[in-house]
């Protein structure tokens, strides 16, 4: 499968820009534009796409007589750009949206990202019970993994693999991502290549399934196989993360030009982003400014920003690193602390929230958590991405 | 920080429901009349031509389970819910099951040879492979022969489906139903077999007489979508408005195939006790997780929990498949089941019984008031409504008292000609026909309808006239199952268009020999 001349994802491309090449006539036909768009970002990573998606959903809702499925689209257009109060209005505004399956999971995905985990547990449970969907699974295995609980999250992705067929390869290559990142956390790492094998054997050409693979690589110490696939990446993903990516990846094997080259543009990405007034790259733009090239100042900034969006553990600890970097350890303990009483299970939270705890002073529970950090993934100083 | 898990940016939402080769439409079957070598049945399972007629989705695999029984004696006529749920325990435990049906078993490779299957037939298991679009004669182990035709040919279904929908308000058939809103399916307002006045949202359009046929559809203008309204619509002569047209829907559409004629004595050994041959249709699609090679060297994999649990006691391949659609008798799904993916479950639908019973009550409120309107006599009982009503039942016993005519009334056949033989064989009955959802051929018979199913058997009109009173008369002559497709009855009726309800006639004259449906268009 993996050598066939056309990718699966250039096939699924094909037929989306055939479909795209129809006119829209009515409000059905731009909705189902928008969808296509929507998917074609999916498939690209393209923003270009999402924002093409956006402005057709707006020009549907002005038209259409029966709008919950647009308000459905819009809702995943607003949380791909982490408009999470967008998303909430768009619950609002659909009633029929609210009550369906979709809504109800759209509503535990919020409190997820503000970090209320009780509720999302309940509306996924809720929603599951409405419709055992591969999808719905998905997401109750992604709580289930940051909880720690990643025996039960793996058997909720293996049912939503088992769920799928085979005419959803992509989704199944999805599932099998998931299912390697769990264990990838977990530093294992001939697990999580097994399940990337999968994933690339069952649709070829996905860039996400790219990405993690070259993660993986470059975790395994095949540090040139990763810069060659980061390359490569880059240039075919619209995408500044993945540029921040090549760009760090170059610095770990002494490219520095080529390093500076890559950061500068994944910088510019950023700030455009910002520029337009977009929210989507406050958190990336935090970590890049707290680490990859440091100005603490404005790091704290952005992280105050992202954590305004949404305060979740990881939306605190971030905010808590900036101000660690700052040289404002001691305030960023108490973030640290914070984020530290959800029940979130997280070796990468674990190190920076003990590295903060032990620039504050507080020694005993810094020494606690670092070694719970390495207990929970002893390959913690491996390459990794900032996702 | 992975706190992203998006699975909706890979969910296709808005996708299109392709039609999938995995939607059945139809199983027929009925004894052959080429006795040449043995009496022979003929099971045909047709369903979606995708990726084309002719063509077949190696990803699909299809089964048509069957299992040969003796004709079961009428037992004494009990008329109530307790004895019809007996009936169903009875027929559960005595006929079928998995662990009992044989089975011919299809996969179709990727140069377009077909993988053939018998598994557990009197006459032996074996497989074979054959090439697609041709007749095939296949040897058994004991030396009976078997003609297969796997491929492509004109669909032999023949029916007014947009009139079908339009009769049970259903909305995706006229409107384009939003991805969130699975409810607005059915709407509710009442199943009618003449328009209702007012019904703004399914009522015949002059200004746009395709509405509802093919793609054209509407956008769903916001609710309320109920009626509120007090009779059906009459013009100014006093005519009703027919939901159906008689049109022929599948007119010009090809099919898939899978169509066998096995002789009797490899299903049975006792060819004299098993005269009724029953049969279903099942499909399923390759998973995902099967497409896949598995890294059998792996270690990984041999930790897997699930995987290993689930071997235990299954049938290797099916385990690689996932079942999709089932198929026996004719709108048992679309009529009865209202079409729900769980309910899916072929012959094994005894646990659907008093769902039954109650959608059955469901559609007779519908239809009965309009045979009344008509001036025709209804097995239904309505209380004497005036105009159809949109009334559920939470429960089987409460809506089981105004279909027990409809249910236990026998179905006379419009002449003698069914029976070939002139044998005593009891005249079916609706609840024998519908549970077990299986095509039940009487091969004592000439297989049509519903002793089996031929090809050129209007079956959809059949099936409306279970809601008729065959105690009634029509002209001197008592009602019977093709009543509805007499067009004197339609000439002095007070309805326009004055037509059946479907069309009389497949588009396309079948074969007489196998595998005697059309050539495709």
């Amino acid at each position: 499968m993996v050598s066939s001349a056309v990718s699966d994802l250039d096939a699924d491309l094909a037929r989306i820009d055939a479909d795209l090449r129809e006119p829209a006539r009515d409000p059905a036909g731009l909705a189902l534009h928008a969808g296509r768009l929507y998917q074609r970002a999916a498939l690209t990573g393209s923003s270009t796409d999402l924002l093409k998606a956006e402005a057709l959903v707006e020009r549907a809702l002005a038209v259409a007589l029966e709008r919950s499925d647009l308000y459905l689209l819009k809702a995943n257009l607003d949380f791909a750009f982490h408009r999470l109060a967008d998303v909430r209005a768009d619950l609002e505004a659909s009633p029929a949206l609210r009550a369906s399956p979709d809504g109800r999971a759209l509503a535990a995905d919020l409190a997820f990202q503000e970090g209320r985990f009780p509720d999302a547990r309940r509306g996924y449970e809720e929603t599951l019970i409405a419709d055992r969907a591969w999808e719905h699974l998905c997401r109750l295995a992604h709580l289930e993994g940051v909880l720690g609980e990643t025996a039960r999250a793996d058997a909720l992705y293996e049912e939503a693999g088992e769920a799928l067929t085979a005419k959803e390869m992509r989704a199944f290559a999805w599932v099998e991502i998931q299912r390697g990142l769990l264990h990838l956390k977990r530093g294992r790492l001939d697990r999580a290549r097994a399940h990337y094998a999968r994933a690339e054997a069952a649709y070829t050409g996905y860039w996400i399934v790219d990405d993690h693979m070259a993660e993986l690589l470059a975790a395994e110490g095949d540090v040139e196989g990763a810069l060659r696939a980061y390359r490569a990446l880059a240039r075919r993903v619209d995408r500044p993360e993945m540029w921040q990516t090549l760009g760090e990846l170059c610095t770990f094997a002494g490219i520095d030009d080529e390093a500076e080259l890559a950061l500068t543009r994944a910088r510019d990405a950023y700030l455009a982003s910002v520029g337009r007034g977009e929210v989507r790259y406050y958190h990336h733009l935090a970590d890049f400014l707290a680490d990859v090239r440091p100005d603490p100042e404005q790091a704290v900034i952005f992280a105050a920003k992202d954590l305004e969006l949404r305060e979740n553990p990881w939306t605190l600890t971030a905010l808590a690193w900036a101000l660690h970097r700052a040289g404002r350890s001691v305030e960023g303990a108490t973030l640290a602390r914070k984020a530290l009483e959800s029940d979130v299970v997280d070796a990468h939270l674990f190190h920076r929230a003990g590295t903060i705890l032990a620039a504050a002073g507080f020694r005993d529970r810094a020494v606690e958590l670092l070694a719970r950090a390495r207990d929970w993934n002893p390959r913690l100083g491996a390459f990794h991405v900032h996702r | 920080m992975a706190d992203h898990n998006d699975p909706n940016a890979v969910n296709s939402i808005f996708s299109d429901i392709d039609v999938s080769a995995a939607d059945l439409y139809d199983l027929f079957g009925f004894p052959s009349d080429d006795l040449d070598g043995g009496e022979k049945v003929v099971l045909a399972l047709t369903f979606a031509s995708i990726p084309q007629a002719g063509v077949f989705d190696t990803d699909m695999l299809y089964r048509i389970l069957i299992s040969p029984d003796p004709r079961a004696a009428r037992a004494k006529d009990d008329r109530s819910l307790e004895g019809l749920l007996r009936y169903f325990g009875a027929v559960k435990e005595k006929y079928l099951g998995p662990g009992k049906a044989a089975e011919i078993r299809v996969t179709v490779d990727g140069a377009q040879r077909a993988t053939v299957k018998f598994l557990g037939f009197h006459g032996g298991t074996f497989t074979t492979t054959v090439q697609t679009n041709r007749v095939e004669r296949i040897d058994a182990p004991g030396g009976q022969r078997i003609q297969a035709y796997l491929g492509g040919r004109d669909d032999a279904f023949f029916n007014d489906l947009t009139g079908f929908f339009r009769s049970i308000n259903y909305a995706p058939q006229f409107y384009r139903v939003p991805h969130t809103m699975p409810s607005l399916r059915e709407l509710r307002i009442p199943k009618t077999l003449l328009e209702l006045e007012g019904n703004q949202l399914f009522n015949f359009d002059s200004q746009d007489p395709e509405w509802g046929y093919g793609d054209n559809k509407r956008e769903l203008p916001p609710g309320p979508h109920t009626w509120t309204g007090e009779r059906f619509a009459r013009d100014a002569q006093g005519n009703f408005r027919f939901v159906y047209s008689g049109r022929d829907c599948q007119a010009g559409k090809n099919i898939n195939a899978l169509v066998f004629e096995i002789p009797l004595a490899f299903l049975t050994p006792d060819l004299a006790r098993d005269r009724i041959v029953q049969a279903w249709g099942e499909s399923w699609v390759l998973k995902a997780s099967s497409k896949v090679e598995t890294i059998p060297d792996d270690p990984f994999w041999l930790e897997g929990p699930r995987a290993l649990v689930n071997q235990a006691g299954e049938d290797a391949e099916l385990r690689r498949y996932k079942l999709v659609d089932t198929d026996g008798q004719p709108f048992a799904d679309a009529g009865l089941s209202e079409r729900e993916d769980n309910r899916q479950l072929g012959a094994n639908n005894f646990w659907l019984a008093p769902h039954f019973v109650k959608r059955l009550a469901h559609l007779g409120w519908g239809f009965g008031p309009s045979i009344t309107a008509l001036g025709l006599q209804t097995s239904f009982d309505h209380d004497g409504a005036q105009v159809s009503v949109h009334r559920t039942y939470v429960t089987a016993a409460a809506a089981f008292p105004r279909v027990i005519k409809t249910l236990f009334q026998q179905l006379p056949m419009a002449d003698d000609s069914w029976n070939r033989k002139g044998l005593d064989i009891p005249l079916r009955r609706a609840f024998e026909i519908f549970i077990p959802n299986v095509c039940a051929v009487d091969m004592d018979t000439t297989g049509t309808w519903p002793f089996g199913r031929r090809l050129e058997d209007q079956v959809a009109t059949r099936f409306l006239s279970l809601f008729l009173d065959m105690d009634a008369r029509f002209q001197g002559k008592r009602y019977h199952l093709e009543l509805l497709n007499d067009q004197a009855l339609w000439d002095a009726a007070p309805i326009l268009p004055k037509t059946p309800p479907n069309p009389l006639k497949n588009d396309k004259q079948f074969l007489k020999q196998f595998p005697y449906l059309a050539e495709p268009w």
